[in-house]
């Protein structure tokens, strides 16, 4: 369709590791599936992530966690956006998250999860879907 | 049952081999059919291989290798507190291991104590030590015999700190710092360019680096200062040529600045140790050992002008590759690990971490953990292949394989030296694009099957498997930082005062900043007050995101 | 000529290694203890081309395809096709494995390898006394045609490559026929099948020496019977393999293991060649099973002399042109031997490399034991495991990208030499006594192989060997942690079926088939030709047997 903006999104890594490689190569990987990528790069806070996204206006924020702190980041990401009024913006996640926990970040709004050895064609293809 | 359809149809071994791109390595080489005397054209015995011990060592480093003396069976301990830590390292060296690695929990790494907001949640995260004052360091330590086991801190960028009270323990216990024997990983350059897990920007850390160089060049004669580290570029995507040829680099690196900072290169260059990952493809892993010592020994000696011999020396510890391992199917990680050590070992490595087998997906058991360990000890004692010197010299591919391997390194150096060494090409993002762009391209040979990971892309069951993670507990948190509580409040404020303002001075001068350490971290300044110190004076480093 | 360096430089590293090898000292540490193989061969502290002087590239190694095969039997080897990754599995009734078959083949499994209980490979009935206690134990129970058709039901004949691990040709000569008899029954022509079948004489007079077994003549006949008979109606079908390895886990070293194979494979072609076939006719099928020990380099070494050996046998004394006759072919099972009970999963490690030095040898199919071989019957999840093995090797660890990757290795190709040389020895020796069947009716091979194995065991209680979990790194406190396989009942099942079948089977043609097989053992015909035939009747394997025990009389093998 003419005009059709690129979907954009904003790939973020909380909490203080420093392993970005999955967060990189999911970032390229959806640049070339013909998104707009932000990457916000190392050591971000909640906070800092919330805002840049709602400063670049995109539509779906990825968190890669790898230290087990998903139980604390993807509360405080859904809380912050729910303080800002703001629904329209998917939040989804990779990384080293077990499975018994998928059910509790789900039932916060969080959209999907992709575990290691995700595919990175079906993130993209699972984004072209809901967004 | 389609699966004889399924062979017939897809006639296996047949359908690989049409796609000469196959046919790669992990560095991307082009691997021929076969190899024969005329891979090798110009090669001469002496000037290429020479003997084990001797110039350019490419067979290894000592002359008689694991017949005189085993690899080193390192397994990395970790554990929670400082005193659950000691308690499983004393485990480990009683089950056999003859060193131990020492990993830190997340705070510790990134410079924080405890009690720093920032921890919170995160305290004895990721299996790793939480250490914040000289009394973490004296509960990890305890009893261990400092002066016979070595001893490997996966500690950097708070490696002074680190150090300091390794030295302040030893002291306690009576121990010279003659006899202190292990290893600080404090290889600063990798978390630039992988492991990201740095504070200050590259040239100040750089002094530090230095610093506790100098330190131990004068007082440690048995103590590795640095370990430079692949490892962390491979995991971070890094090609096994790239690891090769991008440590290699940053040791010369640590080299030029050790002999600007007026030491001669005799004096620490012996001490310089290295850390490889053994990953999956099998010679290749051996090609890179292989060339990694020709490369080193060749440039120390000639570029570097070092004349004592053991300069020329690349001695490397070696872990398999965690990231190669699989959550489906755990038990075929056994294989993985063993084929891996296997190759680290007839590669020449001097000590070897193997991993266990359920870590892709749980926490290591007790169990889990002395497989891997048995994995090590039945390549030394059963397999026979300790029994002569580089077995594998003289084979054309082995031999073809490590000519490629070094003279692809020497494009790397030529590229780096380019950017203007590799400090500026770290600012000027050089590795992550690097890295990234290998770390994609691994991504996307899986995805089109080009290369395979059993279980993940091929012969995929649908076992249902889960990610179990060391949880930090948030009693041992609440605890830790109770009595991090206590020893502030129980200290003297002005010793630490003086103390903090003697590291503020000197770091500002040029003065080796290791004696003000050690007497701060035994007046109980804890580390975190330390690093804010210096991150007042230094400033922080953020990266330019490359992707 | 192609030597690779010349004198000159040659001399030049001999000099240099000396002066090495006086300032590294012979007093020192790392030769406190003498540096041996598995088999006994002293190691070097380190290999030049001084120790590959002597080596002339293109007749010692050549290129893979070409004589002599040192490099291997195919030009590209792994790159065009993997090896066959062939699992054993064989336990309790035949309805039992063929499930087990089934799921082998679902998860990948490129060949079935159909292993028999202790009954079915001595020749005995499940309701023998004799075989009750050991019914559905160590394989599958097989009595009649009936139980061969259940155990292969499902299983596409001509498209999956069957390797009977009938080990005795008093079994294979029954047990084949049995297969072929079923093939034919399905509707598939006997050229179309392709598989292999164990059938070695030494088996049945060697190795797990049992009293009253045939005579060594006799057994040696049924086995060429059955090469006869595939050569002529089966070209497909390899209808011997050479046991190698069950030599090997009596206890024999790595050069006998290779000599005792190859002297077997001269004393069979020697009589094929006599009853009137070509050699090019029958050799190419002759395939070898060899064993995967845990001397990583030494096993290397011994798969490349064993091709070097057999092309130098096959060219100069049986004058062998076609080039499949030339090449050494085999399948390698890992070491039983060498597994322990103790801390089972250690197992997977030493298995992962044994296969992978099978892997570096050249072998056309290997088998990877479960670790908890040393226990029970591979369980599910072991026999799985050891299949993902064999597919970690070939797709993750890439060593199949070029061949014969360690041509070159100054250690490898001096072991080599050195093997070849061993087993050149044993081959003259074992000529000097009139070939492989006289040494085995004199116990000569008993002999060699009882020395071997009591060296070995004295080596691990020595320490001398060591052994981790067994004589180093012991945990006492180990509790079996695994799983272990029940087998399932299998002696009811069999004695049902086999009381039904007597029941229903015709008695007068039981009789004759009885009748033809006796008159055939009369007039030295070929067995197999007759047996085929005569299982169509529902004979049982026992019933076989007794007819043949009658006419060729019993052996009881030397005891050491």
């Amino acid at each position: 369709m003419a005009g059709e903006r690129k979907k954009r999104i904003l790939i973020a890594k909380p909490g203080l590791d420093g392993h970005d490689r999955g967060a990189k190569v999911v970032a390229r990987a959806l640049r070339n599936a013909g998104m707009e990528v932000i990457y916000a790069g190392l050591h971000q806070t909640p906070l800092q992530i919330v805002n840049t996204a709602v400063d670049e206006d995109v539509e779906a924020i990825g968190l890669s966690i790898l230290s087990g702190a998903h139980k604390t980041i993807f509360p405080k990401v859904m809380s912050l956006l729910k303080q800002k009024g703001i629904s329209d913006i998917l939040v989804f996640g990779g990384g080293t998250i077990p499975k018994k926990d998928w059910g509790i970040l789900k039932s916060i709004g969080v959209g999907e999860i992709f575990p290691p050895g995700s595919d990175t064609r079906e993130i993209a293809a699972y984004l072209y879907k809901v967004l | 049952m389609n699966n004889p359809d399924y062979m017939e149809a897809k006639k296996y071994g047949e359908d690989i081999s049409l796609d000469e791109e196959l046919y790669r390595n992990l560095s991307g080489f082009h691997i021929k059919s076969l190899y024969g005397p005329e891979d090798i054209p110009k090669f001469d015995y002496g000037t290429d291989l020479g003997l084990p011990g001797e110039y350019p060592f490419t067979r290894g480093i000592y002359r008689t290798m694991y017949r005189g003396k085993p690899w080193t069976i390192r397994q990395l301990g970790s554990l929670g507190s400082p005193s659950e830590a000691n308690r499983r390292i004393r485990q480990l060296i009683q089950m056999g291991s003859t060193g131990v690695s020492i990993c830190l929990d997340m705070p510790t790494i990134m410079g924080r104590d405890s009690d720093d907001p920032m921890s919170e949640g995160e305290v004895g995260s990721c299996g790793g030590v939480a250490i914040d004052s000289l009394e973490d360091m004296r509960n990890l330590l305890e009893g261990l015999p400092l002066d016979e086991i070595s001893i490997n801190f996966v500690s950097n960028s708070q490696s002074p700190v680190i150090l300091a009270m390794f030295v302040a323990v030893a002291g306690e216990q009576g121990i010279p710092l003659a006899k202190l024997n292990g290893t600080m990983q404090n290889d600063i350059l990798k978390e630039y360019q992988a492991q990201k897990s740095y504070y200050f920007p590259p040239r100040p850390s750089m002094r530090l680096t230095i610093d506790t160089l100098r330190f131990c060049s004068e007082n440690m004669p048995l103590f590795n200062p640095i370990s430079i580290s692949g490892y962390h570029l491979a995991s971070a995507g890094a090609t096994p040529v790239q690891e090769l040829a991008f440590t290699l680099a940053n040791g010369f690196t640590y080299i030029e600045e050790g002999i600007k900072a007026g030491l001669s290169v005799d004096s620490f260059a012996p001490r310089l140790s290295f850390f490889f990952k053994a990953h999956n493809d099998f010679f290749e892993n051996i090609a890179k050992f292989r060339a990694a010592r020709r490369i080193w020994s060749r440039t120390i000696r000639e570029k570097y002008k070092a004349e004592d011999p053991r300069s020329w020396r690349f001695r490397v510890h070696t872990q398999t590759s965690g990231s190669s391992l699989a959550a489906q199917e755990p038990e075929n990680n056994i294989m993985r690990v063993t084929i891996q050590a296997l190759s680290a070992v007839l590669a020449g490595t001097q000590s070897l971490h193997t991993n266990a087998f359920d870590e892709a997906f749980s926490i290591p058991t007790p169990r889990s953990e002395k497989l891997a360990l048995r994995a090590q000890q039945i390549i030394a004692r059963e397999s026979g292949v300790i029994n002569t010197v580089d077995p594998l010299g003289g084979s054309y591919y082995i031999e073809a394989l490590t000519n490629e391997m070094e003279s692809v390194s020497y494009e790397y150096f030529r590229e780096i030296e380019n950017l203007g060494g590799v400090i500026s090409a770290i600012e000027k993002g050089f590795y992550q694009s690097a890295i990234a762009d290998s770390a994609f391209k691994y991504q996307e040979e899986i995805e089109k099957k080009k290369r395979i990971v059993v279980g993940l892309n091929e012969f995929v069951t649908d076992e249902e498997m889960d990610i179990e993670l060391r949880e930090p507990d948030p009693e041992f948190e609440k605890q830790k930082v109770a009595d991090l509580t206590a020893l502030k409040k129980n200290r003297d404020l002005n010793v630490v005062k003086t103390c903090l303002s003697e590291v503020r001075q000197v770091i500002q001068g040029s003065d080796n900043v290791m004696p003000v350490l050690i007497k701060a971290v035994k007046s109980r300044v804890t580390l975190g007050e330390i690093i804010n110190v210096m991150r007042d004076i230094f400033g922080e480093f953020r990266e330019e995101s490359i992707y | 000529m192609s030597k690779l360096f010349n004198e000159d430089v040659v001399e030049e590293i001999t000099r240099k290694g000396d002066r090495w090898q006086q300032s590294t000292g012979h007093g020192g540490k790392a030769n406190d203890r003498e540096f041996r193989t598995l088999s006994g061969i002293s190691v070097e502290p380190v290999y030049t081309p001084e120790h590959t002087a002597d080596m002339d590239y293109l007749r010692d190694l050549g290129f893979p395809g070409e004589p002599p095969f040192v490099r291997g039997v195919h030009p590209t080897m792994y790159r065009e096709r993997a090896w066959t990754m062939r699992q054993l599995a064989g336990y309790g009734p035949p309805e039992e494995t063929n499930k087990r078959y089934k799921l082998l083949l679902s998860e990948g499994a490129t060949g079935i390898n159909g292993i028999f209980d202790y009954p079915t490979l001595r020749g005995y009935d499940s309701t023998d006394p004799l075989a009750r206690a050991d019914c559905g134990r160590g394989g599958v129970a097989i009595d009649t045609l009936e139980d061969m058709r259940i155990l292969f039901d499902g299983i596409p004949l001509e498209k999956v490559s069957s390797s009977l691990v009938t080990c005795q040709p008093i079994c294979n000569i029954t047990v084949q026929s049995m297969y072929f008899a079923n093939a034919r029954n399905r509707g598939v022509p006997l050229d179309k099948l392709t598989g292999t079948s164990q059938n070695d004489f030494l088996m049945e007079t060697c190795m797990a020496t049992a009293p009253g077994v045939l005579p060594p003549k006799a057994s040696f006949k049924l086995s060429c019977d059955a090469i006869e008979y595939c050569t002529k109606h089966a070209p497909r079908w390899n209808p011997i393999s050479f046991a190698g390895y069950n030599y090997r886990e009596s206890g024999c070293t790595a050069d006998q293991e290779v000599a005792f194979v190859i002297a077997n494979a001269i004393a069979c072609s020697e009589e094929m060649v006599r009853r009137g076939l070509d050699v090019d006719d029958f050799a190419p099928r002759l395939s070898f099973f060899m064993n995967g020990q845990s001397d990583f380099f030494e096993e290397i070494a011994k798969y490349r002399a064993a091709r070097r050996v057999w092309y130098r046998v096959m060219k100069e004394r049986f004058k062998a042109k076609n080039p499949r006759s030339l090449a050494f072919r085999f399948h390698v099972q890992t070491a039983g031997v060498a597994l322990t009970a103790q801390q089972p999963l250690n197992n997977i490690a030493r298995s992962a490399y044994h296969a992978l030095s099978a892997a570096l040898g050249g072998a056309q199919s290997v088998h990877i034991d479960g670790y908890d071989e040393a226990l029970c019957i591979p369980t599910e999840l072991s026999s799985i495991t050891a299949l993902r093995c064999n597919q970690i090797l070939q797709l993750e660890t890439r060593v199949t990208n070029t061949v014969d990757p360690l041509g070159g290795s100054y250690f490898v190709e001096a072991l080599t030499s050195k093997l070849e040389e061993k087993i050149l020895m044993l081959l003259e020796e074992m000529d000097g006594l009139g070939g492989i069947v006289k040494a085995t009716e004199t116990g000569w091979i008993h002999g060699k192989i009882a020395d071997a194995a009591y060296e070995y065991q004295n080596d691990i209680e020595t320490g001398k060997m060591p052994v981790v979990g067994v004589n180093c790194y012991r945990m006492d406190d180990e509790v079996l942690p695994i799983e272990l396989f029940e087998v399932p009942e299998t002696a009811k099942v069999q004695e049902k079926r086999l009381k039904r079948i007597k029941k229903e089977r015709s008695d007068s043609e039981v009789r004759r088939a009885l009748d033809a097989i006796s008159r055939c053992c009369d007039e030295d015909g070929n067995l197999m030709e007759v047996i085929v035939e005569s299982v169509q009747s529902l004979v049982t394997e026992g019933e076989i047997t007794e007819v043949l025990k009658d006419k060729y009389g019993v052996w009881n093998p030397p005891l050491f």
